[in-house]
């Protein structure tokens, strides 16, 4: 170990922590920036993932307005009263309190995914987070995240030679104690956690002496390794919080979560402010908890205050804050975000006012490239409910990863395999107008008669192009495959066989190059 | 072997696991597999001060020279043997908050009625308790067998916010720490604080809440296996999840007096259909016992026995559980606990009387978890807490919020909230793979266990009639032959460190020390101290050069292990 290095460690041995008096450089003011914005624009888009942890009770945050009377039945006792809803389309609304991603909605910078999960939902909360979090089957292990897989590509290598002058700053941040698990890579956790952009403190390099070659010695290893790189990233990262700031001045300030040191909006604020700052990071992760309400997710019956209520509200005001901030500081084009949890809950209330755990449930996608729309269908809810009924999985969750991973961030289809492991057809959830790639329309979409015992017909017409039909059961498995090829431009007419399926209810599932489009029907012997 | 060539090895591992199906034994992630030799068969070793070290380390928090001391001349079996002896339970917490004018400053809370306005002074008097508990010179694995349980039994004073019921559990926890695990699983079901967490006291017929028939299986018990088919986890299934929700309806709680009573009319009366995992088990309606007939069937499946030996193995051993260990390690301590009808001492025993336990190769692998850290710096300084010049009339007062500062709150900037783990599942150092402890690093706990020590060396703590400081000279003078430098700076080492530093990292620490001055001067230096102790030039130059050394030892990466 050199002297030298000690020395500079001297230095820093009182108490008091080491703030630097940072220039206040305005990274935007520098010509050689705005150079390489223009060119490298693409380089230059950021994705934010809000995890929602505890199972979000989607039913309660997308209300089915075309589903109501059943959803009623099954939820008497905390149901919110359709007309206080908030209207998102003929058939959406949103839960009351949303007031901010309402908003959003009509201004054209929210997305909503219907039902997205994946199939053989698992119910524990650790197994279905990790299976979000990597990626995986759900009867697969994986340790990674796909963040950090998206990661290890564009940083390989990690950490030997980072930073370096084209990639300064870390792979991801993570707002919190803990670097979320979303960007552990294969060997290393690709990203640093923040807590706090006031304050500092100078992390000291240890030496580099041998180890020796046995479990202690890996040990020691993380460790050191672990601190390499909090020391040369927290230069960097100080830098940007001293030279980024937040304009918006709707960012709430009460605290619907008090698990966290920083509530959403304050996490909100400072990837805002990072952001603005010029740190090249462009994967943040943020969280609010609280979400697994089992119980008492409203106060009482007849009213919508409660639990949920509050972190519902949190999200919205959270998220149009942020949304605000990104316009006045003119970065509203380069960022889009994700809300994900690990499942929604149960259709059928409880009796403590609360939901169990549940399996599909809508994800948000906001940005100003978000495409408006609400994907998918409603939650079909049966119309007597038992403890055992699920909302139908109708969008597995690595599509909209592979849909961000190629539409937003530009990832070539061989890289996107090997990040996503498998195929995934692709969601729209980005605007049009940021992709090259055209998009095949199915229109007209009609399936008669409903319900149906021997053959059904599907009609459409098709601009062309690769064509997917197949149909679900409520499960989200496939149980007929009904067309996998390149159609030509035309009217098209398909006699569907379903001898071979048991009563009940199934999806269409039409998938085309940037859409997926879902129909719901009955089959009835 | 280098560091990449390390994770070079990582990494082709990684790559041929990342297809793995998820196995049909839960077997658990392999991070290097280095392969540890030793069995279960008794350490047969001569008995030294590293294996009383090692011992103690990992039975306590932290440990004083004199337990070090005695547990070295009692040898193996007597120091197990008595850090495995249950001792009495300890006197309640105090209120020490003038705010809560329900009981007199200095007098204990834990019989007065909840009162909501008070409740968050009487939990966070709980909490200064607590760690006052781990202060304590007990020489016992009492202590780390409560937080074990805690991590296990998972509640969170945040939701339940009743200081009487987290206390009752807490001293449930404690008083069968070291008892039985099965009777212990039945004392926790109707558990006034276990109760409202998990929502069993709203559990009815009609609409059941799951919460805590899935956490039972899925955390307390025999734990979820791989998902071998639809809501089929291995050693349970959905199904019987919700029919053991049925089996635990009817519970309620008084949550002014705490009474836990059942009412029959809100009790699910029909038979319990259980799946083949448990035999086909019915379980028919029994009032208030059926939920002891719940525990005995799942107690039949031996996946309960593998499960809680798998948590020990973790907690008091290494994060890393392959096919040799599961096979070697914990299925036969599986089957100890099961012989022992679920006693928790037998099992305990074996495991750290074993020569597995004391393999070199684990040795000084574990990350201090941020009580370990702290615990462990206090001891080895001998910090007093408070420090100087206690005042007697306000010494209980200042004793909890010392603790509050120096230990619950810092454990919070680790990212440990002690009695409040993230969730039910505990603090996930315990069981997210592939990490495990490494989740108690990071760029912002690292600079935080930085702080902590830099401050507490250099500068100490001082808040009013509060001051913890450590005694630098004090410290120097009570390391066996202080005045030799190369045997002081081995002994401190000894004393701080879990394993030996190289030759390279230990002329370094002589560098640093003496900063390139004569090795002589050192014990000069000490000979002029004795003559005057009142001269300022040479004490404060020991005193500056004894606070190098120690901030520089305590940045090193080895500190953080145990």
């Amino acid at each position: 170990m050199k002297r030298r290095q000690f020395i500079q460690a001297a230095g820093t041995v009182a108490a008091v922590p080491i703030i630097l008096n940072g220039i206040n450089v305005r990274a935007k003011a520098s010509p050689v920036f705005d150079d390489l914005a223009k060119i490298a624009a693409d380089n230059d888009r950021i994705l934010v993932v809000i995890q929602l942890q505890g199972g979000n009770d989607g039913l309660n945050t997308v209300l089915p307005l075309d589903q109501y009377s059943n959803l009623a039945k099954a939820r008497q006792n905390i149901l919110v009263d359709e007309k206080k809803a908030l209207k998102l389309t003929d058939s959406t609304a949103l839960h009351p309190s949303m007031t901010g991603m309402a908003s959003l909605f009509k201004e054209g910078k929210l997305g909503v995914v219907q039902s997205a999960g994946y199939p053989n939902q698992n119910f524990s909360h650790f197994r279905s987070t990790d299976i979000w979090t990597s990626a995986s089957d759900a009867d697969k292990v994986i340790s990674s995240g796909w963040l950090g897989r998206y990661l290890d590509t564009q940083f390989p290598g990690f950490p030997d030679n980072y930073p370096n002058t084209t990639q300064p700053d870390p792979p991801s941040i993570t707002i919190g104690s803990v670097v979320s698990s979303t960007c552990q890579g294969d060997v290393y956790t690709l990203g640093m956690a923040i807590a706090d952009i006031n304050e500092f403190y100078t992390v000291r390099n240890d030496g580099e002496d041998d180890l020796p070659y046995n479990t202690y010695g890996e040990e020691v290893s993380f460790v050191r390794s672990m601190v390499a790189t909090t020391k040369v990233y927290n230069t960097t990262i100080e830098t940007a919080a001293k030279a980024g700031k937040n304009l918006s001045t709707k960012y709430p300030t009460t605290n619907a979560n008090t698990r966290s040191t920083n509530n959403l909006a304050d996490q909100l604020k400072i990837v805002a402010k990072l952001i603005s700052g010029g740190l090249k990071t462009r994967i943040y992760v943020v969280g609010l908890g609280g979400f697994d309400t089992h119980a008492e997710q409203i106060e009482t019956q007849g009213t919508t205050s409660g639990t949920h209520e509050t972190l519902l509200k949190t999200l919205s005001d959270s998220i149009a804050a942020f949304q605000d901030d990104l316009k006045l500081l003119g970065l509203e084009d380069r960022v889009m975000g994700m809300t994900f949890s690990e499942f929604g809950r149960r259709i059928g209330s409880n009796s403590s006012l609360g939901t169990d755990h549940g399996s599909a449930a809508p994800l948000f996608v906001f940005g100003t490239n978000s495409n408006p729309m609400v994907h998918g269908v409603s939650p079909v809810i049966p119309s007597a409910v038992t403890v055992e009924d699920n909302v139908a999985m109708q969008f597995d969750f690595r599509s909209i990863y592979t849909s961000f991973l190629k539409d937003w961030f530009g990832i070539e289809d061989a890289a996107i395999k090997n990040i996503m492991i498998k195929d995934f057809q692709l969601v729209p959830i980005i605007k049009k107008s940021s992709n090259s790639v055209a998009q095949q329309e199915l229109m007209d979409i009609a399936f008669y008669p409903n319900p149906v015992s021997e053959i059904g017909f599907l009609t459409y017409k098709s601009t062309g192009g690769e064509t997917r039909i197949s149909v679900v059961d409520l499960n989200g498995n496939q149980k007929l495959l009904v067309m996998d090829s390149n159609l030509q431009n035309g009217d098209y007419r398909l006699p569907i066989q379903v001898q071979n399926l048991s009563s009940g209810t199934y999806f269409l599932k039409i998938e085309c190059k940037g859409s997926t489009t879902m129909k719901n029907f009955q089959v009835l012997r | 072997m280098d560091r990449r060539n390390f994770f070079n090895l990582i990494a082709e591992q990684k790559e041929k696991l990342r297809e793995l199906k998820e196995p049909a034994v839960p077997l658990e992630y392999a991070p290097m597999g280095f392969e540890i030799k030793e069995g279960l068969e008794p350490y047969a070793g001569t008995w030294t001060e590293e294996d009383s070290a090692h011992l103690l380390r990992r039975t306590m928090f932290g440990y004083y020279r004199s337990q070090l001391a005695e547990a070295t001349t009692l040898g193996k079996d007597a120091s197990i043997d008595k850090l495995l002896t249950k001792i009495a339970l300890p006197t309640p917490p105090l209120n020490v908050s003038p705010n809560d004018t329900t009981v007199p400053v200095g007098q204990t809370w834990i019989n007065a009625a909840p009162d909501g306005l008070v409740e968050g002074y009487r939990i966070n008097s709980f909490k200064m308790w607590w760690a006052i508990q781990m202060l304590e010179p007990k020489f016992s694995i009492t202590e780390k067998m409560t937080f074990f349980w805690h991590n296990h039994f998972a509640t969170e004073t945040d939701i339940t916010r009743i200081g009487k019921f987290i206390y009752n559990h807490n001293t449930l926890l404690r008083d069968n720490a070291l008892g039985n695990f099965k009777d212990l699983v039945a004392k926790v079901t109707i558990d006034a604080n276990m109760l409202v967490y998990l929502n069993g006291n709203s559990n009815t017929a009609g609409a059941p809440n799951e919460n805590y028939a899935r956490e039972l299986l899925e955390l307390f018990t025999v734990g979820k296996g791989p998902q071998i088919a639809p809501g089929n986890y291995t050693n349970y299934t959905e199904d019987d999840i919700k029919s053991a929700a049925k089996v635990l309806t009817g519970w309620n709680l008084n949550r002014q007096t705490g009474a836990v009573t059942f009412t029959s009319n809100k009790h699910d009366k029909t038979t319990k259909q259980f799946s083949t995992i448990f035999g086909k088990k019915q379980i028919t309606n029994n009032g208030d016992k059926e939920y002891l007939h719940l525990i005995d069937m799942i107690f039949a499946n031996e996946a309960a026995s593998k499960h809680i030996c798998r948590k020990l193995y973790r907690y008091f051993v290494f994060y890393n559980i392959d096919e040799k260990i599961e096979t070697e390690i914990i299925e036969p301590l599986a089957k100890l606990l099961r012989d022992s009808n679920f006693d928790i001492k037998p099992v305990l025993k074996t495991l750290l009387s074993s020569a597995h336990f004391f393999s070199a190769e684990l040795r000084g692998a574990m990350i201090k978890n941020p009580l370990d850290f702290v615990f462990n710096f206090i001891k080895q300084f001998d910090l007093k807490i408070p420090s100087e010049k206690p005042n007697q009339n306000t010494l209980v007062v200042d004793t909890y919020q010392s603790v509050n500062v120096i230990i619950v709150y810092y454990c919070i900037l680790l990212d440990l909230y002690l009695a409040d783990p993230p969730n039910v599942a505990g603090y996930s150092a315990y069981y997210q793979i592939p990490s495990f402890y490494h989740l108690w690093l990071s760029s912002v706990t690292i600079a935080n266990r930085l702080k902590f020590t830099d401050g507490l060396i250099a500068a100490g703590y001082k808040n009013g009639s509060i001051s913890i400081k450590v005694n630098h000279l004090t410290f120097a003078m009570s390391i066996p032959n202080y005045k030799d430098v190369d045997l002081f700076i081995e002994n401190v080492v000894k004393l701080l460190m879990p394993k030996p530093l190289t030759q390279t990292q230990m002329d370094f620490l002589k560098l640093v020390l003496l900063q390139g001055v004569p090795d002589y001067t050192w014990g000069e230096q000490w000979v002029l101290y004795e003559k005057n102790k009142n001269d300022k030039t040479v004490s404060d130059g020991l005193t500056n050069k004894m606070i190098y050394l120690l901030t520089v030892i305590g940045s090193m990466s080895e500190y953080q292990l145990m």
